[in-house]
């Protein structure tokens, strides 16, 4: 019953779309996708049928039309409507026609005959009662009522704008210009009418104004006249000549009135109260020198003055200020020069002086500028400068007779020592570079005997000139290295760096431009007077440490040229170490291959002066480099040459330590020198450490201790630097057993020192073996004395604790090859986030735009083919139709014709009986 | 070298040595992983995220649980037994019927999220290429999981209802070293894996496990056994 309450339009479409089952396609799911709707449940039947049903309104028509010239278009209305029959066609193209005639085309004009008329207000115009009322006349009938009519025509049929209005107005301006005169538009004429009147009003007015001014001004003019003789203004004028006074009444009486006094003190407080305080300024580097290089110089000139005052010491005394002060002017030189002159007979210490300078240099004048007093010395020693030059003033003879004798004694030939002497001046003055320089270090070792033995104090003449006199204040840098010598030589330890500092401070680098090529040379001359005190027989050490000091402050002014110079011994210390080495036979005579204690002070104020600790560095690298060279080539052919190898150990440990880098040299020597005390009994156990010894004599025991009652007893001393280095080789020192333990002692230390520095090198078990080994040995030999065994058993228990901390802290070797599990590459899917199939995700979007634009070409085209191929196909359909038609037609034509030409056959053979007649029948009727 | 001898290259001898070595493969069977069209978009079918979508569609959301399965495969995929290759080979088997193959070389998602869009796009694609390498790292694959299986693989699947209870190092220890052992486990929330190709069925605790600590325990006894640290 529920069909019944069904609505008919709804039963209607569901009859409509009742599924064909023929028309149905099946997709048989093989997977399901929750909430996916399948694919594939198309009506393809229908589909197909609306294609052929498209194909027959387009492509089918065009095929019967397809030779023909033109077509016939049926447009009438509902023509196309096929549901309608064709009365209500009919009826449809009436009401359409007769909708278009009441409509209308609102352009065309109606017709006279129809009831369109024109009306005026609901009337029409062609009523008799609309005209007698008094509608609009004919103008042409009445002139006088035709003024109206006029007016209104012209305003407003057309919209009034064939008829110039202005004109119109222009004759009627009379009447009706008054009324209208606000809304109305003035005419050209009226503008300029009101204008002019405007401006003569303006022009009226202000010459009425004028007239007002000037009576006014005469007024005011005869009023002060009659002021003026009446005297009534004298009060206020104020007689020319009393200006000034009148001011300074003014100023004098401001005062006195009250608020005004007050206002000007206030004033005048402002005005001169203080803005700040001026401190001083902080001064700069160079500024701090040059006044240094000042108090200096005025130090100097009062001991000049003081020098020569001898006579006149209230001139001296009194004069101070004067001297003090920089004098300028010739009338200042010329007064000095008197002064001079004066003091010159009296002066005893005249002689002194002159010695001074004789033994100092020629150079002297050519640098002696600077100084008033100087210049006057430099006058006086003009004839001696010239006697000198010639080479036979007395005291330079003396000298080198003198000096002759002194190198004679140290076994070299007078003319030798000249030429080195020669040399020597020019490595002063000519940076240390010179070739000529190449045995500089040799000949220093020669040179160095005539200052050493100065500054033993003996009473020389030529150099204890200045010894005697005061240190000036002001000291000019040296030009070269004997003006240096000759100034600071006899001199402690405390003037020689007064000496240095006065230099410095006068030749300040800040100072002047020249300064710092000055102070490289000094910087030349005091490494050379190092290297030379460096060589005197007892060390004067006190000298060398305020050198150092010096030079300290010094490489950090000029550095490179400090690295040049230091690079230049260096260069020389190894060609002589390498001449050493391969002709041992240069250095039979006593002396060894083992740097003396020149070369020994100055590797170690390199390494002072220099970083050590630098991986690469211009001069602490090859000064370490042949610090180990010594240490691993030289061989110890004599008990002499160990203090020197002990040095140089503790020396390269000393630059090693900082960057705590390896360097195997140093523990090498101690161990072969632990090894030489083992006695001949214990040798079997002890072997040679390394090859690098090969040079040393192996069986020499040179710190073999015998067992004696007295060294057991014995306190190890440390050995004395500057004492044992100046020992000559063949001295019995070296064979006591004083040295042999000192020297024992010496070596445990650097053993102990290298175990410490060396603490994380995780070799280091191997490299203290022979160290352990030998310190073992030792252990074995009798008779060592407590104060060594207590140091041996020290140094052991230290290598012993350093060798096994080394061992506990190595980590099992792990080969990465050898591990049995190798991890197996991993890859990483390639995947979207928000993955939509079908979507191109190419990284490319140009390729992947061209891709998606070939993929639709190719459906497109596939779809072309594939609609041409229908269409072919049905076009082959409608050919074979038509040709089938034509076919059914002509046929049945001819059969028709043929029927036709029968039946006139049978009709002429029956004899026009239409065929009916038979003869057989015929008979058959008669028989019957 | 030409008409010459080749040799074999590196790489090949690796694979070479590593096909020698034993190996194990694990199936996780009834793991719940289906797509859906959710919205306008596809998705990987969970109770959290679409339980109101599956109620309408009359499914139990319980039952939806990729993260299991998703734990899973990073506990196998993450032990030292797989990174040092010894995990030969890696199936998932799906409640639909879809057999997965997964490459033991392949890093899976950590985040469950982007695990979700790898087996979306998977179950769309049917298969997964690496970033950096031409291999199919995920394959859908032609079932029944025994086509893929070696021959002559000891089969074992896991179960607390299995009637012999066993303590899995002795177990793996007495396994037999000449062919790789096929490990079954369920990766679901309830009910026990239907997989009749395995030989024998083994309980390895008391209590229920759930299918990532059972694997862990199978790796563990595994690295244990083959001495891998």
């Amino acid at each position: 019953m529920g069909k019944k309450t069904v609505k008919p339009k709804q039963l209607g479409r569901k009859q409509e779309e009742k599924p064909n089952l023929f028309e149905h396609i099946y997709n048989r799911k093989k997977f399901s996708v929750l909430g996916k709707k399948q694919k594939g449940e198309r009506k393809h039947g229908k589909s197909r049928g609306d294609a052929v049903d498209k194909r027959n309104k387009t492509l089918l028509v065009e095929y019967k039309e397809l030779h023909k010239s033109n077509a016939f278009v049926d447009r009438r209305f509902g023509e196309d409507d096929s549901s309608l029959t064709e009365e209500e066609k009919a009826l449809a193209r009436f009401q359409k026609q007769r909708m278009k005639e009441l409509t209308g085309n609102k352009y065309s004009l109606p017709d006279h005959d129809e009831e369109d008329e024109l009306t005026h207000m609901g009337r029409a115009l062609a009523d008799e009662d609309f005209k007698k009322v008094g509608g609009p006349h004919d103008d042409y009938e009445d002139e006088g009522e035709g003024e109206l009519d006029n007016e209104v025509v012209r305003d407003f049929h057309f919209g009034g704008g064939f008829v110039p209005k202005k004109q119109a107005e222009g004759s009627e301006g009379a009447e009706a210009g008054e009324d209208e005169a606000p809304e109305r538009r003035r005419s050209k004429k009226e503008v300029m009418e009101e204008v002019m009147a405007k401006s003569k009003a303006f022009k009226a007015a202000k010459s009425q104004q004028r007239d007002e001014d000037l009576e006014a001004t005469e007024a005011l003019d005869t009023n002060f006249t009659s002021l003026v003789d009446a005297g009534g203004l004298a009060g206020l004028v104020k007689p020319k000549g009393a200006r000034d006074a009148g001011k300074g009444a003014d100023k004098r009486a401001a005062p006195q009135e009250g608020d005004d006094a007050e206002f000007d003190r206030f004033r005048h407080e402002l005005i001169f109260e203080a803005k700040g305080q001026v401190s001083e300024r902080t001064r700069t580097a160079e500024e701090l020198a040059e006044l240094e290089r000042q108090r200096l110089e005025a130090l100097e000139a009062r001991r000049l003055k003081r020098m020569r005052a001898g006579a006149d010491d209230g001139d001296g005394l009194d004069g101070d200020a004067d001297d003090a002060a920089p004098a300028g002017g010739y009338k200042a030189r010329r007064q000095k020069r008197q002064k001079s002159l004066q003091a010159q007979p009296h002066g005893p210490s005249g002689g002194a002086l002159d010695d001074n300078f004789d033994f100092s240099d020629e150079d002297e004048g050519s640098g002696s500028e600077e100084g008033d007093e100087e210049e006057e010395e430099v006058s006086r020693l003009d004839a001696r400068r010239k006697q000198r030059a010639s080479g036979k003033d007395e005291l330079q003879q003396l000298f080198k007779a003198e000096s002759a004798a002194l190198l004679e004694k140290y076994g070299i030939k007078a003319s030798e020592a000249e030429g080195e002497s020669d040399e020597e001046e020019v490595s002063g003055s000519e940076e240390e570079e010179s070739e000529g320089e190449e045995e500089g270090a040799d000949e220093e070792a020669d040179a160095v005997q005539g200052l050493t033995a100065t500054t033993s104090g003996a009473a020389r003449g030529a150099a204890a000139g200045v010894a005697a006199g005061e240190l000036p204040f002001t000291l000019e840098a040296p030009g070269s290295y004997e003006e240096f010598a000759a100034l600071v030589a006899g001199r402690p330890a405390e003037e020689l760096g007064l000496a240095v500092q006065r230099i410095r401070v006068c030749s300040a680098a800040a100072l002047a431009t020249g300064n710092r090529k000055k102070m490289q040379v000094f910087y030349g001359i005091l490494v050379q007077h190092f290297a030379m005190l460096a060589g005197a027989v007892p060390l004067p050490m006190a000298h060398l440490d305020v050198l150092t000091v010096h030079l300290l402050d010094l490489t950090s002014e000029v550095p490179f040229y400090a690295a040049t110079v230091a690079r230049a011994r260096l260069t020389r210390l190894q060609q002589r170490l390498a001449a050493a080495l391969t002709n041992p036979d240069t250095y039979a005579d006593g002396s060894s291959a083992w740097p003396g204690a020149r070369v020994l002070l100055l590797l170690k104020l390199w390494a002072t002066l220099f970083p050590v600790s630098d991986r690469r560095h211009p001069v602490a690298t090859p000064a370490a480099l042949l610090v180990s060279a010594h240490l691993a080539l030289c061989p110890v052919s004599l008990a002499s040459d160990i203090p020197q190898g002990l040095f140089l150990s503790s020396l390269a440990l000393h630059m090693a330590a900082p960057a705590s880098r390896y360097v195997p040299e140093p523990l090498n020597f101690a161990v072969q020198l632990l090894q030489s005390a083992t006695a001949v009994s214990s040798k079997a156990g002890s072997e040679q450490p390394t090859a690098a010894f090969s040079a040393s004599d192996p069986t020499a025991k040179w710190l073999a201790l015998e067992p004696s009652r007295e060294a057991d007893a014995m306190e190890i001393k440390p050995l004395e630097l500057s004492a044992v280095l100046t020992k000559p080789a063949d001295d019995a020192y070296f064979g006591s057993p004083e040295f042999k333990l000192s020297a024992l002692a010496a070596a445990m230390g650097v053993v102990r020192r290298t175990a410490e520095l060396f603490a994380g090198t995780s070799a280091l078990p191997e490299i203290l073996s022979h160290a352990q080994r030998a310190l073992e040995d030792l252990g074995r030999a009798e008779g060592l004395p407590k104060a060594l065994e207590e140091r041996r058993v020290e140094a052991l228990e230290a290598v012993r604790r350093a060798r096994a901390e080394a061992v506990a802290s190595r980590r099992p070797l792990v080969r990465k090859g050898a591990v049995k599990n190798a991890e197996v590459k991993l890859f990483n899917p390639r995947f979207e986030e928000d993955f939509v199939a079908g979507k191109n995700y190419d990284p490319d979007r140009e390729r992947a735009e061209q891709k998606k634009l070939r993929r639709q070409v190719q459906k497109e085209k596939r779809g072309a083919m594939r609609e041409l191929r229908k269409d072919a196909v049905f076009l082959g359909a409608a050919r074979e139709a038509d040709a089938a038609a034509e076919k059914r037609e002509r046929t049945g034509k001819l059969r028709a014709n043929f029927a036709f030409l029968e039946r006139q056959e049978s009709d002429f053979k029956s004899g026009g009986q239409g065929g009916m007649w038979k003869k057989g029948g015929n008979k058959k009727a008669r028989n019957k | 070298m030409a008409g010459g001898l080749q040799p074999p290259s590196a790489e090949e001898e690796q694979k070479k040595a590593a096909a020698k070595q034993q190996g194990v493969i694990f199936v996780l069977e009834n793991a719940s992983l289906e797509t859906a069209k959710v919205g306008k978009g596809y998705c990987l079918l969970n109770c959290d995220d679409h339980a109101g979508f599956l109620r309408r569609h009359d499914k139990d959301p319980a039952l939806y649980r990729p993260d299991i399965c998703h734990q899973a495969l990073l506990a196998i995929l993450d032990s030292p037994l797989a990174k040092s290759g010894r995990l030969k080979a890696l199936y998932v088997h799906t409640a639909k019927n879809v057999l997965i193959q997964i490459n033991p070389q392949v890093r899976l998602p950590r985040t469950f999220k982007r695990f979700c869009g790898l087996f979306v796009q998977l179950l769309q694609k049917l298969s997964i290429r690496a970033t950096n390498g031409p291999d199919k790292l995920l394959k859908i694959v032609k079932g029944p999981v025994t086509l893929h299986l070696p021959a002559g693989a000891r089969r074992v699947a896991f179960s607390r209802q299995a009637p012999d209870l066993v303590k899995l190092k002795d177990f793996v220890r007495e396994l037999p070293d000449a062919t790789p052992a096929v490990f079954v486990v369920g990766a679901m929330a309830h009910g026990k894996i239907d997989a009749s190709y395995v030989d024998s069925w083994v309980s390895v605790s008391e209590f229920p496990l759930s299918a990532a600590c059972c694997l862990g325990r199978i790796t563990n006894a595994f690295e244990d056994k083959w001495d891998i640290v």
